[in-house]
């Protein structure tokens, strides 16, 4: 009996644990990112030798876990390194101490919680010499270590070539810049989303327009609140059904951060200067007459302070549609159509947006260029498609969930 | 579990015994006879040769004493005589008589088919704030009705009213100032139960969906919302029938609702009454 007993009960605890194992798990890896002992006492490098350590690089030792290249980009006040395999990528940071380059950090894989340190160096006989001169270095390497599972393995990066570079190409990050299931530092579609993106090598964001019950526009993605998005149990209505004061009073995103306003977020958007485009989806039709406003006045703010920036208004269905055509002189808000070819004329947005499965439409990509309009793909994710839109697409852009995968095949493209 | 006995010797002295023995189910030798008429499954025993199949109904009653013993022993002379079917006619017999002999009511009461119904009242939490936030106002009533036909495993449906949380606090630094709120949660959850039991512990394990209530007021604004969750349930409990058609019991669960990645943990006292039977 107590052998019976003992596996019944053994039995309700794996059934506890299997349904406990259904909800995801979005603790964020813990980031050693405040490790910087090697940095300590060195001096910032200037843009000019920012601007030459950029570049495509070979992975000597250290290939297994990332792939054979390695593109290096400076990426706000950090450099971000993002490899050819796995999804993998580095944020680095770097200083100067008596001819030596140094550079520490972490990396980590986007798709999983797997993180570790990494630490990096260019030896002045290894091109830190030219590079802190302003010179362009014969040879440029950087050797140094990383830790995977406790352990520190060796890697070494070598100089191969330029980075590729289109000022006219998007790579936009979905949700702010990561979704929560991304174990990113910040919740998505928040402020500090918004801050943090640059790291992941984007210049594009899209974001989650919905509007609270007194009509205050909001960045949130889901329908529903849940506690996927929130951490509040009681809070189980649409964003509608609540006011704006309400839900900033007491209801917090998973990392703790507040849901920002549309002013806010494009604000947010606008004080980060990697940031070219910020596209707005709109979760329902009522919406679009509430971010018009808001969206022309930032576009003027913008436009007074001299910063490049476009906002698009997201039209992701006729209903949406409709309701934009209605605002008067629709024309001067600039929009980004998911719809087909004849309703995207009708738009006249300037953006068409098509879903990236219906492929690569060479056709009516070189159409909608004619029209000097541009075309982005979402929501592509996958490595090997991503590699074929970018080397062989004629697209202007791609909305992700891993923009570092874009951003390597982007800048490493030959 | 082995299937090696752990005594041959009696095995080799007892012809009618081994014979049970043979059959697939066995599980210990502790259990020679025991197991062989109380295996929980459906099996199948080779006797002479004849593939007798034995419902569980049948193998679930009580035959550890002696007298079973006996009474095996004495059919032992007439075992490799008797052909197929009449071996079957006297194993059915023989568990017939058994089950008069020993079994109690209720307590291996399987043997008809009855409808149950649990009525509980209990005292429910959310498990993610156990510590922090314990609500002695929850508590919850549940009915839970239970078809148990002749077989271990039983199939009913389940309702409860639960209180899944219900709090009152401040936030003195919103930027609205200090700022109060008033929050509750009930779930109505409808589920598809079923049900084993064993030794008088059930095992209750449950799915379906729940209707659930949101009532919130903060800043002068009340919101009233409702969302269906999908909703898997887990119970384990103990039930003891005092009389032919009445018990109580108590019994430990958890829901969790899906998506709202709440668990609501309780514990419940039920009375039992078996209202239906034949």
């Amino acid at each position: 009996m107590k052998i019976k007993l003992t596996i019944w009960l053994l039995l309700v605890l794996v059934m506890v644990m299997i349904l406990d194992s259904c909800n995801p798990d979005l603790t964020p890896p813990t980031i050693p990112i405040d490790e910087k002992k090697v940095l300590q006492g060195t001096k910032s490098l200037t843009s000019e030798a920012d601007v030459l350590i950029e570049g495509v690089y070979r992975i000597k030792p250290g290939g297994d876990e990332f792939g054979p290249l390695a593109v290096i980009k400076k990426t706000g006040d950090q450099f971000s390194v993002f490899f050819g395999k796995s999804i993998s990528y580095a944020i680095l940071y770097a200083g100067e101490k008596k001819g030596t380059v140094y550079f520490e950090g972490y990396w980590r894989f986007a798709q999983n919680s797997n993180t570790g340190s990494m630490s990096l160096t260019i030896d002045p006989t290894a091109g830190a010499s030219d590079v802190l001169s302003g010179k362009k270095p014969s040879v440029l390497i950087l050797t140094g270590t990383y830790k995977l599972y406790g352990v520190d393995k060796k890697i070494s990066l070598e100089y191969q070539r330029p980075i590729h570079i289109d000022t006219n190409y998007y790579i936009i990050s979905h949700r702010g810049g990561g979704r929560n299931i991304d174990r990113l530092p910040a919740s998505e579609n928040s402020v500090e989303m918004i801050k943090y993106s640059e790291r992941l090598g984007v210049n594009g964001i899209e974001i989650d327009v919905q509007l609270t019950k007194d009509s205050i526009p909001v960045i949130f993605h889901d329908e529903y609140m849940n506690k996927r998005l929130i951490n509040e149990d009681y809070f189980i209505g649409k964003v509608s059904d609540y006011t704006y004061a309400q839900l900033r009073a007491f209801v917090t995103l998973k990392n703790g951060e507040k849901i920002p306003t549309l002013e806010e977020a494009l604000k947010a958007a606008m004080d980060n200067n990697a940031i070219k485009l910020v596209w707005l989806d709109s979760k329902y039709p009522s919406v679009v007459r509430k971010i018009a406003p808001i969206q022309k006045k930032f576009l003027d703010q913008a436009k007074s302070k001299n910063r490049n920036i476009r906002v698009l208004i997201g039209i992701p269905d006729e209903d949406i549609l409709n309701a934009y055509l209605k605002i008067d002189n629709h024309k001067n808000y600039p929009a980004l159509c998911e719809l087909d070819s004849s309703l995207f004329v009708k738009s006249t947005a300037e953006v068409w947006a098509p879903r990236w499965s219906l492929g690569l439409q060479p056709d009516m990509v070189k159409s909608v260029h004619d029209q000097s309009k541009q075309a982005f793909v979402w929501t592509l994710d996958v490595p090997d498609f991503i590699h074929t839109f970018i080397k062989d697409g004629k697209f202007d852009g791609i909305l992700t969930n891993y923009p570092t995968q874009v951003a390597y095949e982007f800048y490493a493209k030959e | 579990m082995s299937f090696m006995p752990k005594n041959k010797e009696i095995l080799d002295k007892q012809n009618v015994i081994l014979s049970f023995l043979q059959m697939r189910f066995c599980e210990n030798y502790n259990y020679v006879i025991l197991n062989e008429v109380r295996c929980s499954r459906p099996c199948v025993a080779n006797l002479d040769g004849m593939n007798t199949g034995f419902s569980r109904s049948l193998c679930s009653l009580r035959m550890t004493n002696s007298k079973t013993l006996a009474l095996l022993r004495m059919k032992k002379s007439i075992f490799g005589r008797i052909n197929a079917i009449s071996t079957t006619l006297l194993i059915l017999v023989f568990l017939a008589l058994s089950t008069g002999l020993f079994s109690k009511p209720r307590s291996v009461g399987d043997s008809t088919f009855s409808f149950t119904a649990e009525l509980g009242l209990g005292y429910n939490t959310d498990l993610n704030s156990l510590l922090t936030e314990i609500q002695l106002q929850n508590f919850s009533p549940s009915l839970r009705i239970l078809w148990k036909p002749d077989h271990r495993l039983n199939i009913g449906l389940q309702t409860a009213r639960i209180n899944i949380m219900d709090i009152q606090k401040n936030e003195p630094h919103s930027e609205f100032g200090s700022a109060d709120i008033r929050a509750s949660l009930k779930g109505y959850p409808a589920l598809l139960i079923i049900n084993m039991n064993l030794y008088g512990i059930g095992i209750y394990g449950g799915l379906g969906t729940t209707y659930v209530t949101s009532a919130i007021e903060a800043i002068g604004t009340k919101v009233s919302v409702n969302n269906w969750y999908y909703t898997y349930y887990l119970g384990i409990g103990y039930n003891y029938f005092f009389s032919d058609s009445f018990g109580i019991g108590f019994e430990a669960d958890v829901y969790t609702f899906s998506l709202m990645q709440i668990r609501s943990g309780g514990l419940k006292l039920k009375l039992n009454y078996d209202f239906l039977n034949w």
